[in-house]
Formats: C-alpha cells, structure tokens, sequence
C-alpha cells in the first residue's frame, strides 16, 4: 500500500491517471470515521428519510384535492391535519439531524486526514520539499482537503438526497399513474443529454478564466515585488498598462463565461416546461375523460420538480465527485508516503548521551540511486575537533550534513556516532545534542524571543538574552519595536540578512549542542556587520565539535581538518598550512582567488585574503 | 504552539460583522462605481419587471387549465392554453438569461474598476507604505477579498427587483382572487424570509472566516515546509503538529457552528412554508366546498400554493444576498483602505520638471526618521562635488541605504534639506528628478520578460545597439551573446536561471541605459568575483566620467577607489575623506580596513563589549 510519493511530481496533476478505484478509496475515508460511525450512520439513514417526508407532502396535498375537496368532505381534515403536522414535525427533525450530523461527521473526517498528512510531512524525505514542489505540497492538505471537506458535507448529502428523490418521486408518479407518468418522464433523457453538454462547455471555460486569473495575480505579484525598481524607473504607467492587459484578457473570458452559463437557465428551463406540457396536455385529457383524478394531475406537476432539478443537480455533481475522488487520492499519496529513515527497534535502539565521535566509513550516496552525489568517502571527528569542508558548488558538501543528520541514510558504507551504526541511533537522542546553522538561517513569523527559544522552549527569558548577547544579536534586538517580542514577517523580510543569521546563532547557542553543524553563507555582508558575525561565530564554535562547509578564510583557519571535495570525492584533506604547502588544487584555488582580490594584495598578507569559494 | 501563536491571535480576533457606518461608506462607494454601468442597470431593471410578469403566467395557465378545461370539460382551449404557458417560460428562461448576462457583465466591468484602482494607488504609494505592507496581503485584497464583492455585484441588482416585482406581481394576482388568503398567505412568505435572512447573516461570515482561517491555515504549513530541516534539527515537529492541530480546530469549530445554523434555519424556513401551504389548502377547501357562494375555484387554490411555494425562491435569494453584503463590505473595506492611505512621497504643488546640469549634491542638517521619530539619520552635512564618486561604509542598520534613497526622494527627509545643483529636490516633479538619477538597488530584481526587455527597462525606447552597449559597460554582454537566443532570452521561472552575480550586471545595465546624470549603487555587485567587480567599476567610473556616483559596497577594494569615504555610525556621519586621508586619520576607518586583512580581534574594533 505504501506509495513513493515522489512518483507524480514529473507529471502533471491535471493528466494523472487515478490508480485506486472510487470503491476503494471511499472505503478508506470512511475508515476515517471510526468516531463518528454512529454519527454517519444516523446522518446517512436521516438524508434517505428526508427524501421520503419531503416526496410525503405532495402526497397529502393530492388527498385533500382527491378526498376532501373533491367529495366536499371537510370532516377530512381531522385526520387529515395530525397526518401532516406529524410529517412536518418528522421532515424538520430528520432534515435538522441529517445537515448536523453529516457536518459533524465530514468536518472530523478531513481534519483527521489533514492531521495524518501534517504527521507526515513531519516524517517524509526532505527531497519532496525542494523548492518548485512546495506548491504542490501545499496544496493537499488545503485544497484537496477542502475539496473533499465539501464533498463529504454537502455532495455526499446530496448525491444520496438527490438519488432518494429521484428515485422516489419517479417509483410513486408510476405507482400513481404508469401511462402519464411515462409521458411525464419521456423528456428526461433529452434534458440530461443537454445539461451534461452544456456544463461541459462552460467547465472548459471557468478553467480558462482560473488560468488568466492565476496570470493576472502572477502579474501583479511581480509589479508589487518589483516596486521599487518601477518607481526608481518611473515606469508605473508602462506596468499598469501591463497589468489592465492581463486584467482585461481574466475580464473577457470572464464575461463570455457568465454568458454561456447563463444560457444554461432559458435551455433546462425549457426542457423543464416541455416536461410540464406534456403532464399537462396528457394530464388534462386523462382527467375529462375520469382517468385520472385533478389532485393527481396536481401531484405530477409537484412531482416533477422532485425529479427534475435533482437530476441536473447530479449532473453537475459528477464534476464535484470526480475532482473529489482524485483530491482523495493524492491526500492518500501523501499519507502513505514512505518514512526513508525509520527508527531503530527498541531492542537494538542506542540512545547517545554525548557525541564524542563521528566517523564516515566508506560512504556512497545519491539522491537518485543511480546517480552517486558522494563517492567512498571516509573521515573521522573526534571531540573537540573543527574540520571543514571546501569545494564548488554541488560538489556534495552539503549532502555530508544531510547525513550527519540523519535526513538521508548512506547508500553504501556506514556513518558512525561515537561508534554506533546511524540505523541504531535514535534520531531524538543524535538530534538533542547536534545543531545546524543553515546558510539561509530560516525563521518563522513569530516573535524574535520564540525564534530563539525554538530549540529550548523550555528556555527563560534571561537565557534567550543572554544567548542573544553573547552573538551580540542584543543591541539591535532591542532597538526593535517591542524588542524580543518583535513579530517577524513570514520569510523574516522585517529584518536584514545580518540580523536573520545572528539570530539563528543565538538560537543555537541556546541549544548548547556537543556537535555544531555550519553552512556558512555565501553571500558576503558589509565589512561592518561582518566582523559581528565573525565574532558570534567564534563564540558557537568555542571548545565545540563542529563540521563547517566554509566560505571565509577566517573560519576555514579555525579548523583543524580541511577537507576538500570536488564532484563527491575527497581529494586533499590536511590543515590551512599543509594544503598551501602541498600545491594542490586548495592553495591554486586559493591563490587564484587571492590574486582577484587585486588592490589589497599589495597591502594584505598573503595569507589573509578570503577566498570566495562559490 | 509558538509558531501558531501569532496565527490563533489573529483567529481569536477574527470576526466578519456588519459594522453599520463602515457598511454604508463601503455602499456609496461601491454605488459610485456603478455609475458609468447606469444604462446596464437600468436595463435589468426594465427586464426584471417584465420577467417577474411572465413569471405568474404558467401558474394562472395552470390554474385555468383546471378550471375552464377539465372541470368544466372543455377540450378545445388546452392547447391554447399549453402554447402560452411555453412561450410565457421560454420568454421567462431568456429574460433570466438576459438579465444574469447583464449582471455578470457590469460586475465583472465593475470588480474591474475597482482592481484597478486598487492597483494604481498601490503603485502611487511611497516607499515608506511597500516596506510595511506584505505583497501577499496585498494580493489577496486584490483577490480574495474581492471575491466577495464580486458575488454580491453580479447578482445584487437582478435578485433585488427580482424579489421586489415579483412579490408585487403575485400579490396583485393573488389580491385580486381573494383578499382574506392572500392575507393569510402573506404571514408565512414573511416568516420565511425572516429566517432566510437570519440563516444568510449568520452563516456567510462564517463561511468567509473559515476562508479566512484556511488561509493561515496554509501559511503555517508552507513555513512547515520551508523551515522543514529547522524543524527537524530542533526536534520542535510535535510543536508544529499540535500548533496546526489549534489552528484547525478553530476551523471545524466554525465550520460546525456554520453546519448548526444552517441545521437549525434551513429546515425551519421548509416547514414554515409548508405549513403556510397547508394553511392555505385547509382555508381555500373550507372556501371550495362552502355552499353559500363558488367564491373559490380548485384552479385557484392551487395557483395560491404554487405562488407561496414560487416566491420563496426570490426571496431567499435576496436574503442571501444580504448575507453576502456582510461578507462584500468586509473585503471591499480592506481594497479601499489600501486605496485611501496616504500617499506620502508627491509632487509639491508647483514642482517643476528640472533639468540636472551638473550634480553637484548638498546635504544641509539633514534628519531623517520612518516612524515615531526615531531618527536614522541625524545632523548629515555634506556637499558632493559634481563627478565626485562617494562611498559609504557602516554597519548594518547605520543609515546607509536611507542616505543614498534621500536623494531620488523614495523618502522625504524629517528636516534639512537635500539640493541639487542649487535647486531643493522638492522642487523638482518626482518623475523628472527620478529619471535623471539611475539606480541599483540592493534587492536584485528582474521581471519575467527577456534581457533586453529587462536592460531596457528604464529606457523602454532603446535600440538594441544601445542595450548592448550599456551590457558590455556591465560586463555581462559576453555571458548574454553565448546565450543561445542571445538578447532575446527569456528569464525566470519559465527561462534561463541567472546566478546572482549575472542579475547584478544586468541590474547595472539597466541603470546605465537610462543615462543618468547621478549613479546609485546600492550594494549591488555583492554578488560578482573581485576580478569583475573591478572591471565594472572601472568600466562604470569610464562612464560616469564628469557625473556624480554614490554607492554602498562591500569590498573595501571597491571602497578605497572612491573619492571619499563617508563613514556612518548610528545615523552620523563620523568620518568624510580620501582613502589616503582616512587612513591618516587612525579611526574607525582605519581600524576596519585593517581587521578586514588582519585580523584583528573584532570586539577591539568596533568598541563592543562581548564576555
């Protein structure tokens, strides 16, 4: 049943094919139900009760005609009245149960779906979360799910409603009259044919109006992004004008969608009456000539409507039912989703109480089996050490730390903790005492004392300062409005590049890792803000093990390791001093770089420029 | 539960009601936007009055194909009869038509009016105003929240005459059949409507703060998602569960709150009408069969029942509407206060479109604070030579960028006063004063378009040779002619992928072509190697040559090569000079450029105090 939820991403949600069957697939949602069974069942068995008061009424209305006014009999009505009140009173309470009911029971349901895919996204492979597939993500447990949400509270309800009344009101025009209920019924056809053409073409339509709209709103995302360039430009007047075209073309599909689906009215409403004539024309001459009485004439035409629009309401039901039914399954593709890196049982499970060792032995990975990222790679880190890892772009250094982390396990070879196969270790116990400061130093719209305290909550307000301090991320936290209590925006855009990583360094102090993991940013900061960091990083990385992919020369020489890595290979390893002395490809690289840094070169120690490795 | 404490602060607060006055500003406004649609309404207006007549036609015909057909036996006016109640339907189903075409028309021209208004006064704001504002929030006003209004404008004005003459086309009909059951009939339609419009008013807000809700509701995963390995590395993933399982329980809470209403209103409104129906029938039997006088025929007693049962539809449907005008004011109110914020950055009156002669750039006390006057900017005095080629150097948040941004007037300085050539800069049309003066910002962005749409942005006239000119002063005209589709090439998500350092040059370009007469460059090549850096900056002071340049930058090889060196320090400028000068002087410019090198203790340098 488990499913690679990577699977489709090469594929267009739109043209995937659905593999699971309808059947299937509402099976597992109503398993969802488990709670609310009893809350299905009363909701479901009460919309098939609504259907038959709801057919009772015209029922009694053609007594009246047929027993009372006909024969003048007015003594009817005594039992004629306490019939009614009873249906009245029943259609209220199963009408009032079956909308209560079924939202209580549709709204648990997706929340539990939407729980289990939340759970998930917790567990999954980090590569599902690459930057182009977060849309696509997104979209399950919000869209889908709220597709599915409507689907089971109202298209559930009336699917069944709708089927019950058609169903029912067409068994009793029959039972009542089989000759008129036959002429009553002889358009329906014509009409399911026309009304399932007609939602067709508009359907197509509505789609093009979504996707002019999704261009207009890209439009005006990027002339928002961009406003600063299109006011230091002067262009606002060549932008709006590009804006109104895309605006214009979402306007005219627009307009001419609200015209085909307003056809719809006078066409099905023609159909409807055709359907009426002809209870009408064959009604009335069965009834002169005493085949028929007038409260059943009556009761045809109140019929019809019992039948007739909850037909073309399923008609368009189906699109609802479609698109729901493949909402269920890509919200299944995630649930089922394989954890990669699952927990070791208890019996062999090794919980670390303090990293003092990491060891590669012989690792081989890829994020892609076939193609490897890192290459027999092997070295070992013992308590207390730095060591750093230098190389272009894609040479596989970050990959080294996405193993380190546990994110990924090795393809081949083994990583070891304190000598401790990873598959042994509890992700818990290796995550407690390890930490990472990410190059893009993420943080999270909340205010700047929660983004600290993220890996401690338990942390007071004077560790949060002091940790801030001791970055030197204090002074400018406190020039905030509200100081710690600062709301970051979402993608921390209230604050600057400098001010982001400073704060994730005082989150990780706070964590006091055995083992700091750093990706040093590559974008270079103004000499100012960058002897802060320099300063704060000096303070993380104090009596630390640390593994650092580093940029600036400054951190590189607090190592005591450097290994160099191109395309998923070690190929020099040795301290700052031996690598230069060897005259391989770090002191060339390293000397090219210097050498670019022209102007200085007269005036720095050859040993003091920084090389900028990306 | 931290990350979704400031979501559920926002849902604890999260309440779409109908807040009278604002309501009714939000309506004359909404109304002015209707007026160059007047002959459109009016139309629906006239076809409403006419589709609510043929409306009581089927069930008169009806009503007489009872009485004069089979009660009394008559064949021969049936099909009579029949052909109308066709063409009285038919006539109906085509108005209809007409009028939702003409509703949806002037709604969607209408929403367009608005969008774009909306839009220009975006564009209208200063700088001051995009800083604090979130582009997603700004679209979704542009978008969800017009949404609403747009459901209320396409139906509004058919649904209002709909129920209006409809009602009256039926009460006249039925007034004019019997006084006492039309009466009677009344009290139900009436009660009916009532608890529509309570059904309508309670739900709709709902139903816009769960969409509310949902909203946030993605905004938590997608940071979930983007700050996944943060999550992962300080093992807060049960957090991040248990926070989204808060912020989804407010969600069903409302939605089941939605569901009760609706269970407890919509099946009440049903037995009303069907009890008001049943009235009806024991009324209009008792009338039938009475022996005095045949005041009452079958035939009309059904009419009565098939009205109460018809003119409910209206009804609801404008109850509904004024549901949704709780939901429409509230967004169109979030669309109009963007609208009316001030715009604080304009043309003073009698600003002139002046000519930038020489550049010559005084500074006189200028102050310079964004809000709650905490100054950025204190006490800046300064004169920059025409030609002269400045840069600035300080930390993060010493007032760099607000410096350089005070000259093309992206911001108003507090006091003081900022000259060019003589001339104050307020005196000068924005527009003139900003197309003389190029500008990089720091933040690089490109549009979606081609390079040379791009290059050519400020210029839009430019021929290709002068594009290609100002790309190879930025060193990127290389790079762009081993493109394979060269200058045409496309960028961005559907295109080629430019490293930071390719964006930059092209960013560059960009400010080049427009020929200005002063330069900014706002750390604008953090992202170029040294090598290339220097060629730009030659290549740049070629071009400048005579003009005046301001930059900001990063390398202090780049900064040693200007004329002078403002040193900023909490909004002051503490030092002005030569590299050389500067370096004699033995401050703070010295001290950086020599830890930048040497390594020097960094807390000795910058005077910290670090445990």
């Amino acid at each position: 049943m488990s499913r690679e939820f990577g699977d489709f991403s090469t594929k267009s949600e739109e043209s995937r094919k659905r593999t699971t069957s309808d059947i299937e697939l509402l099976k597992r949602v109503y398993d969802y139900a488990a709670g609310f069974r009893r809350n299905f069942i009363i909701g479901l068995s009460t919309i098939v009760m609504t259907a038959v008061t709801s057919l009772t009424i015209p029922y009694l209305h053609l007594v009246v005609i047929d027993d009372i006014i006909t024969p003048a009999n007015l003594s009817g009505f005594m039992w004629w009245i306490p019939i009614f009140l009873f249906v009245t009173a029943a259609h209220y309470l199963v009408q009032y149960t079956q909308i209560y009911q079924m939202r209580i029971v549709g709204e648990n349901v997706v929340a539990k779906m939407r729980d289990q895919m939340i759970r998930k996204l917790q567990q999954i492979s980090l590569r599902y979360f690459s930057e182009g597939e977060i849309g696509r993500i997104l979209s399950r447990p919000v869209n889908d799910a709220n597709v599915v949400r409507i689907f089971i509270r109202q298209g559930l309800a009336q699917i069944v409603l709708d089927v019950s009344s058609i169903v029912g009101s067409i068994l009793i025009i029959f039972f009542i009259n089989a000759k008129l209920a036959f002429f009553a019924v002889s358009i329906l056809p014509f009409a399911v044919i026309l009304a399932w053409s007609l939602g067709k073409i508009s359907r197509k339509y509505y789609r093009r109006v979504l996707m002019y709209t999704s261009g207009m709103v890209a439009k005006i995302q990027e002339n928002l992004s961009g406003i600063k360039v299109i006011k230091a430009f002067t262009q606002e007047e060549r932008t709006t004008v590009g804006f109104e075209e895309t605006q214009n073309k979402v306007v005219t599909t627009a307009i001419r969608t609200v015209a085909i689906s307003s056809s719809y009215q006078p066409v099905l409403l023609i159909m409807r009456i055709i359907g009426t004539i002809l209870i009408l024309y064959y009604g009335a001459i069965m009834a002169m000539s005493g085949e028929i009485t007038i409260g059943i004439l009556v009761a045809f035409t109140e019929y019809q409507f019992q039948y007739f629009q909850p037909l073309l309401d399923l008609i368009t039901q189906w699109d609802q039912y479609q698109s729901s039914m493949s909402a269920i399954e890509r919200m299944f593709d995630l649930i089922d989703t394989n954890v990669e890196v699952t927990e070791p049982p208890a019996e062999t499970a090794v919980n670390i109480e303090k990293i003092e060792e990491v060891k590669f032995d012989d690792v081989t990975f890829g994020y892609d089996k076939d193609i490897p990222v890192l290459k027999n790679i092997s070295f070992t880190l013992s308590s207390g050490k730095k060591m750093a890892f230098v190389g272009p772009t894609g040479a596989g250094k970050s990959t080294i730390i996405n193993l380190i982390s546990k994110f990924y396990m090795p393809l081949e070879g083994e990583v070891l903790i304190n000598g401790h196969d990873m598959k042994d270790v509890t992700t818990e116990s290796l995550r407690a005492h390890m930490s990472i400061v990410l190059q893009d130093s993420f943080l999270f719209a909340m205010s700047v004392r929660d983004n600290i305290k993220f890996g401690k909550p338990e942390a007071s307000d004077e560790d949060v300062v002091r940790a801030a301090k001791s970055v030197g991320a204090h002074d400018f936290i406190m020039k905030l409005p509200g100081g710690y209590d600062y709301i970051l925006k979402e993608g921390s855009s209230n604050i600057s590049i400098g001010q982001r990583q400073l704060i994730s360094f005082a989150r990780t102090l706070l964590m006091n890792p055995d083992l700091l993991i750093l990706d040093e940013a590559t974008s270079s900061i103004d000499p100012y803000t960058e002897l802060v960091i320099q300063n704060a990083l000096k303070v993380l990385l104090e009596s630390r093990m640390a593994i650092i992919i580093a940029h600036r020369l400054s951190t590189i020489r607090l190592c005591d390791e450097i290994l160099v890595i191109d395309h998923g290979v070690i190929v020099e390893r040795g301290s700052h001093y031996e690598l230069m002395a060897s005259g391989g490809l770090y002191s060339s690289f390293y000397k090219m770089q210097f050498k670019e840094e022209s102007g200085i070169a007269g005036e720095a120690a050859s040993t003091e420029a920084r090389p900028t490795s990306t | 539960m931290s990350v979704a404490k400031p979501i559920l602060e926002y849902v604890k607060d999260l309440k779409v009601q109908l807040d009278l006055p604002r309501s009714i500003k939000a309506f004359k406004i909404i109304a002015r936007y209707n007026k160059p649609y007047l002959p459109f309404i009016g139309l629906i207006v006239i076809f409403s009055a006419a589709r609510s007549y043929l409306f009581t036609l089927e069930p008169l015909y009806t009503a007489e194909i009872i009485d004069n057909v089979i009660v009394a036996n008559d064949y021969n006016l049936l099909v009579g009869l029949l052909t109308n109640i066709f063409f009285a339907v038919a006539g109906f189903g085509i108005l209809n038509f007409i009028i939702l075409f003409l509703n949806g028309y002037t709604s969607k021209k209408i929403i367009r009016d608005i969008r774009t208004d909306y839009y220009k006064s975006l564009q209208e704001k200063s700088f001051e105003f995009h800083d604090a504002a979130a582009v997603g929030d700004l679209i979704s006003r542009a978008t969800m929240d017009l949404q609403p209004v747009d459901m209320f404008l396409a139906q509004a004005v058919g649904t209002v005459c709909d129920a209006v003459f409809t009602a009256i086309a039926v009460f006249i009909v039925m007034f004019s059949i019997n006084r006492t059951m039309s009466y009677i009939a009344i009290v139900p339609i009436v009660i009916v409507f009532y608890l529509n419009v309570g059904l309508f008013t309670r739900t709709m807000p709902l139903f816009r703060r769960m969409q509310l809700i949902l909203g946030r509701l993605g905004a938590y995963i997608q940071q979930d998602i983007i700050g996944m390995k943060n999550v992962r590395i300080f093992q807060r993933e049960d957090e991040m569960e248990d926070g989204f399982k808060q912020v989804e329980a407010k969600y069903v809470e409302t939605a089941v709150n939605a569901g009760r209403i609706q269970s407890i209103y919509t099946p009440a409104a049903e037995a009303g009408l069907s009890i008001g129906v049943s009235i009806i029938y024991i009324y209009g039997a008792n009338l039938i069969v009475s022996p005095v006088a045949a005041i009452l025929t079958i035939g009309d007693l059904i009419l009565f029942t098939r009205y109460m049962r018809r003119l409910t539809m209206p009804l609801k449907n404008l109850s509904m509407m004024i549901g949704q005008w709780v939901n429409a004011s509230a967004g169109f109110e979030r669309v109009s206060d963007m609208v009316e914020a001030p715009v604080v950055v304009k043309d003073l009156p009698g600003a002139q479109e002046s000519k930038i002669e020489n550049g010559e750039v005084v500074f006189k006390d200028v102050d310079f604070g964004y809000v709650n006057n905490v100054l950025v900017l204190k006490d800046i005095n300064m004169t920059v030579k025409p030609g002269e080629k400045i840069a600035i150097l300080g930390a993060t948040g010493s007032g760099k960028t607000s410096l350089i941004y005070l000259v093309p007037r992206f911001y108003d300085v507090t006091s003081g006063s900022i000259t060019i050539d003589g001339k104050d800069i307020k005196s000068f049309t924005l527009a003139s004063l900003r197309k003389q003066i190029g500008l990089v910002l720091q933040d690089v962005f490109l549009f979606s378009g081609t390079i040379e749409d791009n290059i050519a942005f400020g210029n839009p006239n430019a021929t290709l040779d002068e594009v290609i000119a100002a790309a190879k002063l930025a060193q990127i005209h290389d790079f762009v002619d081993s493109l394979p589709e060269k200058y045409n090439t496309i960028i961005g998500e559907r295109g080629v992928t430019l490293s930071g350092g390719q964006k930059q040059r092209i960013t560059i370009a960009r400010a080049l072509l427009t020929n200005p007469k002063i330069l900014i460059l706002d750390d604008s090549l953090s992202f170029v190697d040294a090598k290339t850096e220097n060629e730009i900056q030659k290549a740049i002071d070629e071009a400048m040559k005579g003009r005046t340049t301001f930059m900001i930058a990063q390398r202090l090889s780049t900064i040693k090569n200007a004329d002078r060196i403002v040193v900023l320090d909490n909004g002051a400028i503490v030092e002005l000079g030569s590299h050389s000068e500067l370096m004699a002087k033995n401050g703070i410019y010295k001290r950086i450029y020599e830890t930048q090198f040497l390594e020097k203790a960094p807390e000795e340098i910058l005077g910290l105090k670090v445990k």
